[in-house]
């Protein structure tokens, strides 16, 4: 799905990964540079959800998070049933990722292989902030957050 | 054997040093309000250190920067892993070393950010808070709320520190209103709105310009 929606991304010299899952985060498909460990991706989207879970509960509203370190960027974006993650390397720029996202982005919402994924997933919604997906820290946070 | 107590009582720097010198295989595990960490010990030196989000040296920094907690020793416990090269009495010194660098500056460093910060045109409101979300200068609002803020920064940081060892620069949001950048800066957290006509790149490149002029 990603090979064929997202060709663009992939083709771009330093993107090392990426990756869409539902929004009950379910990978729907990923795609990565031979070099890179995909299992970690299965990892990755958790943390995500918990974080546009808090932003929700807190009344903001955010569509795209970057992490920047010292040598590229963790790109995430939520699309309407879809959280998009890409894992750049520098110099590839986060304007470039987000003007592919936008255009293509569209063809890969709409498309039935997508849809067919969506609806094979559980459309039941999990609760990402329950404490037994949270370290101490971050229930912590939380707490003084009173959620 | 198991040996438990306050950090009060015996400083982490002080539990250290006896396990290196003694040469014990050992694992001290550090409980405090801001999280459980672990130190591992063999052949005379710290070989492991882990305190999430971290692991490593970073882990020890953090561990010896805490002032209160509990402490339990556990002797014979293997390390689960081997973190750290560098010889022991280097991390502890360099890490103290650096605290007390940190201590030195903590005091004035927020409100001089935020200072030199709020006069730029382009940042429309401007917070600095500890990594614990305690508002130290600037007024929170509802999109800059402090723990908030040490929230995302925490989750943000975890996710980089799971996947790679690079160090963390900033993270910003982007919603329908503007951006919402958040950065270190030494023990600080600065989160700044802004409007959506700049480019994050070159947004950063100034702030990290002005706050040179900070030190």
């Amino acid at each position: 799905m990603i090979e064929s929606y997202l060709k663009d991304l992939t083709q771009l010299k330093n993107v090392e990964a990426i990756a869409i899952y539902s929004l009950n985060n379910k990978l729907i498909d990923s795609w990565c540079d031979p070099n890179f460990n995909s299992k970690v991706l299965e990892e990755l989207s958790l943390h995500y959800f918990q974080v546009f879970a808090t932003l929700d509960l807190s009344v903001q509203n955010f569509q795209e998070i970057v992490i920047t370190h010292e040598k590229g960027h963790f790109y995430t974006r939520i699309l309407p049933n879809l959280l998009l993650i890409v894992l750049v390397r520098l110099p590839v720029e986060i304007s470039l990722i987000r003007l592919i996202v936008n255009v293509k982005s569209i063809d890969l919402l709409n498309s039935r292989g997508l849809q067919k994924e969506l609806k094979r997933s559980s459309v039941e919604s999990k609760d990402f902030l329950n404490k037994k997906y949270l370290d101490e820290s971050e229930k912590e946070y939380l707490k003084k957050l009173e959620i | 054997m198991v040996l438990v107590g306050n950090l009060k009582d015996l400083r982490l720097a002080n539990i250290i040093q006896l396990n290196c010198m003694e040469r014990n295989i050992a694992k001290v595990t550090v409980t405090s309000h801001e999280g459980t960490g672990y130190l591992y010990f063999a052949d005379g030196q710290i070989v492991h250190a882990e305190f999430s989000p971290y692991i490593g040296e970073r882990a020890v920094y953090e561990m010896l920067a805490l002032n209160d907690g509990q402490f339990k020793v556990e002797a014979g416990v293997q390390s689960p892993a081997f973190t750290i090269k560098k010889p022991w009495n280097s991390v502890v010194l360099d890490s103290l070393r650096e605290l007390d660098e940190k201590s030195q500056q903590a005091t004035s460093v927020p409100k001089k950010v935020f200072t030199i910060l709020s006069n730029q045109k382009i940042i429309k409101n401007i917070i600095v808070s500890d990594f614990n979300g305690k508002l130290l200068e600037g007024k929170a609002s509802k999109q800059l709320n402090p723990n908030l803020i040490a929230f995302i920064w925490y989750k943000l940081k975890k996710v980089l520190t799971l996947f790679y060892n690079e160090n963390y620069l900033y993270t910003f949001l982007r919603g329908k209103e503007g951006y919402l950048f958040i950065l270190e800066f030494r023990a600080n957290l600065v989160a700044m709105e802004t409007s959506l006509n700049i480019i994050p790149e070159e947004f950063m490149t100034l702030v990290n310009k002005i706050l040179r002029g900070v030190d």
